[in-house]
C-alpha cells in the first residue's frame, strides 16, 4: 500500500533537505532513498521531486550543478545551501513539537 | 536502445515547448534520471528492455503542470524560434492573400466579389492549417482538451455555409433554411463523441449520448415540420430521441450493475 500523498504532504521539502544534508544527490537517487525509507508505504514520482527541487532552489535552500552522467545522459546534482541547513534545523524543531502535541492528542497519557 | 527510446519519448513531450534553457535543463535532468534508473534495473537480468522502459517512464509521474508552466512563460515564448517562425509565416501569408486579391481583382475587374471570395478562402486555409497543427500536437502529447472543440467548430462553419447557400442561392430561402441551425448542438455532441472514441480511445460519456440523441430528435422534428408544414402531430418525433436515449441509459446502467455484482 502506497499512500505517499497523505504521508508526505507538507514534509517533502524537509525530507529532501535531510537527504541532501548527508551529501549532494540527484533526482533519481533522492526518490530512491525516499521510497526505500518509506518501507513500502511511500511512493514518490520524479515529477513531485522536481517540483520540490524547483521551489527549494527559488527559495535559496539548495543549489545545483551538472555532474557526470550515465549512459550518455548528464545528472543534475543538488546541494543544500547554508540557508537550507537553517531551514532544515528549524523544520525539525517544529516537527518535534508538533509530534509531541499530536502524541498527546492521539495517544494521551501526558 | 533505451537511451534513444527515452530521448524520443521526451522529444514528444517537449515538442510544443519553447527552446528555453529552463525547458532544456528539465528535459536533460529527466533523461539523466531515466538513464540512472534504467542502468540500475538492467542489473536485474530478469527484466526485458521493454519492461525497463515502461517502469522508468512510469516513475516520472505526471509532470504536465511543469510543462504547462514552461510553455506559458511569455518571455520564453517570444524568444522561441518556432514562435518567430510562426509570426513570419503569418505575415507572409497575409501578404500573399493581399497579392492574390489584387491579382484576381485586376484580372476580373470584380473588386468587391474578389474580396468576398479570396479573403474568406485564405482565412479558411490558415484555419485548417492551424487547427490541423493543434490536433497533431494533441495527438502526439495525448491531450485532447481542444480536439473536440476544433472538430465541432468545423461542423458549425459547415452549417453556416450550408445555411447561406440554402438561404440565398436556392429557392428555399432564409424563412426555411434557419432549420439547419438547431442541428449545431447535435453536431457538437457528435464531434465530442468522435473525439472520445477516435482520439481518446474511451467510451462516450452517457451525458453526451443522452443530450445528443434528445437534441437530434428536436432538430429532426423542426426539419420535418418546416419541410412538410405539419407542426402537429409531427412533434411526436421530438419525443423519440429522449425515449431512445433513456432506454440506452437504462440498458447501460443495468450492465454496470450486473458487472459490479459479479
Amino acid at each position: 500500500m502506497a499512500a505517499s500523498g497523505d504521508i508526505l504532504r507538507g514534509h517533502t521539502d524537509t525530507i529532501i533537505l535531510r537527504i541532501l544534508s548527508e551529501g549532494d544527490s540527484y533526482g533519481y537517487e533522492v526518490a530512491k532513498k525516499i521510497i526505500e525509507g518509506g518501507e513500502g508505504l511511500i511512493d514518490i514520482k520524479d515529477a513531485t521531486i522536481y517540483v520540490a527541487f524547483k521551489r527549494m532552489e527559488e527559495e535559496g535552500l539548495i543549489t545545483t550543478y551538472w555532474g557526470d552522467g550515465v549512459g550518455g545522459a548528464r545528472r543534475k546534482y543538488y546541494k543544500i545551501s547554508p540557508k537550507g541547513r537553517e531551514v532544515y534545523l528549524s523544520d525539525i524543531q517544529t516537527w518535534k513539537e508538533i509530534n509531541r502535541i499530536l502524541n498527546n492528542l492521539l495517544i494521551g497519557g501526558n | 536502445m533505451l537511451f534513444n527510446r527515452f530521448k524520443e519519448h521526451l522529444d514528444r513531450q517537449f515538442k510544443s515547448l519553447p527552446d528555453s534553457r529552463e525547458a532544456s535543463d528539465f528535459r536533460e535532468e529527466l533523461l539523466g534520471n531515466l538513464m540512472s534508473r534504467a542502468m540500475e534495473l538492467k542489473e536485474d537480468k530478469s527484466l526485458t528492455d521493454d519492461e525497463i522502459y515502461h517502469s522508468c517512464i512510469d516513475s516520472l509521474g505526471d509532470y504536465s503542470d511543469t510543462l504547462k508552466k514552461l510553455a506559458s512563460n511569455p518571455i520564453h515564448a517570444l524568444r522561441d524560434k518556432r514562435f518567430l517562425r510562426d509570426v513570419l509565416f503569418m505575415l507572409t501569408f497575409a501578404l500573399i492573400a493581399v497579392a492574390v486579391y489584387i491579382a484576381v481583382s485586376f484580372g476580373t475587374g470584380e473588386w468587391g466579389l474578389a474580396a468576398i471570395i479570396v479573403f474568406p478562402a485564405m482565412a479558411g486555409i490558415i484555419y485548417i492549417y492551424a487547427t490541423a497543427k493543434v490536433i497533431l500536437s494533441n495527438t502526439m502529447l495525448n491531450r485532447h482538451a481542444l480536439t473536440g472543440l476544433i472538430i465541432g467548430s468545423y461542423t458549425v462553419l459547415i452549417t453556416l455555409v450550408a445555411f447561406f447557400v440554402t438561404a440565398f442561392a436556392t429557392p428555399v430561402g432564409p424563412a426555411k433554411a434557419w432549420v439547419l441551425f438547431p442541428f449545431i448542438p447535435f453536431f457538437l455532441c457528435a464531434s465530442s463523441a468522435f473525439t472520445f472514441v477516435y482520439f481518446r480511445k474511451k467510451k462516450i460519456p452517457m451525458a453526451i449520448i443522452l443530450f445528443g440523441l434528445s437534441w437530434l430528435s428536436v432538430a429532426a422534428y423542426l426539419l420535418v415540420a418546416v419541410i412538410t408544414g405539419l407542426w402537429h402531430p409531427t412533434w411526436l418525433i421530438a419525443l423519440g430521441g429522449p425515449i431512445v436515449a433513456l432506454v440506452a441509459a437504462i440498458v447501460g446502467i443495468t450492465q454496470k450493475i450486473d458487472n459490479q455484482s459479479r
